[in-house]
C-alpha cells in the first residue's frame, strides 16, 4: 500500500502560519488537492516532496515505498537538450548504460518528444516544457509523482494531451497527487478530492461523493 | 605618418618582433593567471552567497557589486603601500614583480567574477535546485546543477573580468613599476612608448590588445545568448 500521513504538521515562513494540518493520502490512482490561493497546497506539495521541512510535526510515509518524485515546473528546466534534462533524474538515482537509455526513449516516446530530444529543452514551447517536465518525473518511476498545477499555462490542447498521460500514469499503479484551480480537471481526473478551505482546515472526499456534496457554483466561492 | 606608422606596426606584428612578443606573452601569463586565481576565489565566494542563510547576507553581496568598480590604480597605490620595503608585506619582495601583478589583477577581476556568477546563480537556481531537490538530489547535487546550469553566465563573467583586467594600467604600472624585459606588459609599454613619441610598437601592442578584447568580447557575447533562458 502507497501512502503518506502528514502528522499534525505545521509550516509558517515569516511568522505566518500558512499550513497547519493533519492529512492521509493512501492508494494509487490520482488524489486532487483543490483550494483557494495562499492555502498551502504548494506548500504541502513540497513538505511531502522533502524539499521543505515542517516546523511541527512530520510526513510518514508508508513503510518501503520509495521517495516522491516533484515534477519540475518548466522554469526549473536544465539549459541542455531534452535528453539530458530526462537523464538527470536516472543519474541521480543511479541508473546507468542501457537501462538509462531504454528508460529516456519510453517516457520520450510516451510524452511525444522523442523527434526533440537533441534540441535545447529552453526553446521548447510551453505544452513540450511541461510534457518534458513530465518525461523528466516519469523516467525515475517513482511510486509517488507530485503534480502542481502542470496544466494552468496551457492552451486546452496541450491541457488535454497533458492530462492523457496523467491518467496513464494510474494505469501504471503510481500515487499521483496533483493540486489544481481547475474543478472541470478535478472532476476528469480525481479519485479522490482533498479539499482545502484554509490554512488549517481540510476534508477528505472520494471523487463521486465529493462532487455530489459540492455543486460547482458553491465551489466557485472557495476557488 | 599615420599610414606610415600603422604600416610599421603590423610589419612588427607580421615579423614577431621579439620584444613585442616577450610583453604580449608577458601580459598573457599575468592576466591568464590572475584570471584562473580569480575564477576559484570568486565561484567559492558565489558559492558562500548561495548556501550560507545568514543576517547581513544583502549588505555583503552590495559590498562585492561595490568593489566590481573598484578603481584599479586605487588597489595598485594601496597593493604598493602593502608591499614596499617599510610596508607590512615588504619582506615578501613581491614589489615590482609578476608576481604582484597578478595579485593586483586578482583582486580586480575577483569581484567581477564573483558578483556576476551570484547574479546569474540567484536568478535562476532557486527553480533549477527545485527540480533537482524533486527529483531525488541531495543538497550537494543539487547545488552542482544549479552551478552547471548556470556554466555559460560564469563565463560571460570571466570573460568580463578578463576584459578588465587585460586593459589596465594603473594598477600593474604601479606594483609592477613597467620594468623592460621582466614586468613590462601591453598597456604599460603603450603609455610609456606613446609618452616617448615611438607609436610604432605602442600601435602594435595596441592592435593585439583591441584583437585580444575583440576575442573575449566574442566569447562574452556567445557564452551570454547561449545561458540566455527563453
Amino acid at each position: 500500500m502507497i501512502g503518506f500521513h502528514a502528522k499534525n504538521i505545521r509550516k509558517s515562513f515569516g511568522g505566518r502560519i500558512v499550513l497547519d494540518l493533519d492529512l492521509h493520502f493512501s492508494g494509487t490512482g490520482i488524489h486532487i488537492i483543490l483550494g483557494s490561493n495562499g492555502c498551502g497546497k504548494s506548500t504541502l506539495l513540497k513538505l511531502l516532496a522533502g524539499l521543505i521541512q515542517p516546523d511541527k510535526g512530520k510526513i510518514v510515509p508508508q513503510p518501503g515505498q520509495g521517495a516522491p518524485v516533484l515534477v519540475p515546473k518548466p522554469d526549473g528546466l536544465f539549459n541542455s537538450s531534452v535528453y539530458k534534462n530526462v537523464a538527470y533524474g536516472l543519474k541521480i538515482h543511479k541508473i546507468s548504460g542501457m537501462a538509462r537509455s531504454e528508460r529516456i526513449d519510453d517516457v520520450l516516446q510516451a510524452v511525444s518528444l522523442t523527434h526533440l530530444q537533441k534540441s535545447n529543452a529552453l526553446t521548447l514551447s510551453s505544452g513540450e516544457k511541461q510534457r518534458l517536465c513530465m518525461a523528466m518525473a516519469l523516467a525515475v518511476q517513482p511510486d509517488v509523482i507530485l503534480l502542481d498545477e502542470p496544466t494552468s499555462s496551457l492552451d486546452p490542447h496541450n491541457a488535454a494531451q497533458l492530462e492523457q498521460i496523467i491518467l496513464q500514469m494510474r494505469q501504471g499503479e503510481m500515487m499521483v497527487i496533483l493540486v489544481t484551480h481547475n474543478i472541470s480537471q478535478a472532476k476528469r481526473l480525481a479519485d479522490t478530492v482533498t479539499f482545502m478551505n484554509s490554512d488549517t482546515q481540510a476534508a477528505q472526499y472520494s471523487s463521486e461523493a465529493f462532487f455530489k456534496t459540492f455543486d460547482r457554483d458553491g465551489l466557485d466561492g472557495y476557488i | 605618418m599615420l599610414i606610415d606608422t600603422l604600416s610599421r606596426a603590423m610589419l612588427l606584428i607580421v615579423h614577431c618582433d621579439k620584444d613585442l612578443l616577450e610583453i604580449v606573452f608577458l601580459s598573457l601569463r599575468v592576466t591568464c593567471t590572475s584570471i584562473f586565481i580569480a575564477t576559484l576565489f570568486g565561484l567559492s565566494i558565489a558559492l558562500l552567497l548561495e548556501i550560507l542563510q545568514v543576517p547581513g547576507k544583502a549588505i555583503a553581496v552590495s559590498f562585492l557589486n561595490t568593489l566590481t568598480g573598484l578603481p584599479p590604480v586605487v588597489v595598485g597605490l594601496v597593493l604598493y603601500m602593502l608591499f614596499s620595503r617599510t610596508g607590512p608585506l615588504g619582506f615578501l619582495d613581491l614589489l615590482y614583480s609578476p608576481s604582484a601583478m597578478i595579485i593586483a589583477q586578482t583582486v580586480l577581476a575577483t569581484p567581477i567574477v564573483a558578483a556576476l556568477s551570484h547574479a546569474s546563480i540567484r536568478a535562476g537556481g532557486k527553480c533549477v535546485r527545485e527540480t533537482a531537490m524533486g527529483l531525488g538530489a541531495t543538497k550537494f547535487q543539487a547545488l552542482v546543477a544549479v552551478f552547471v546550469d548556470a556554466r555559460y553566465a560564469i563565463m560571460a563573467a570571466v570573460a568580463a573580468a578578463f576584459g578588465r583586467v587585460v586593459a589596465e594600467v594603473g594598477a600593474v604600472l604601479l606594483v609592477g613599476g613597467n620594468i623592460a624585459h621582466h614586468t613590462r606588459v601591453m598597456t604599460t609599454a603603450i603609455a610609456m612608448e606613446a609618452d616617448k613619441g615611438d607609436f610604432e610598437l605602442a600601435i602594435a601592442l595596441g592592435i593585439i590588445l583591441l584583437s585580444l578584447s575583440f576575442m573575449v568580447n566574442i566569447i562574452f557575447y556567445f557564452s551570454q545568448h547561449k545561458g540566455e533562458k527563453k
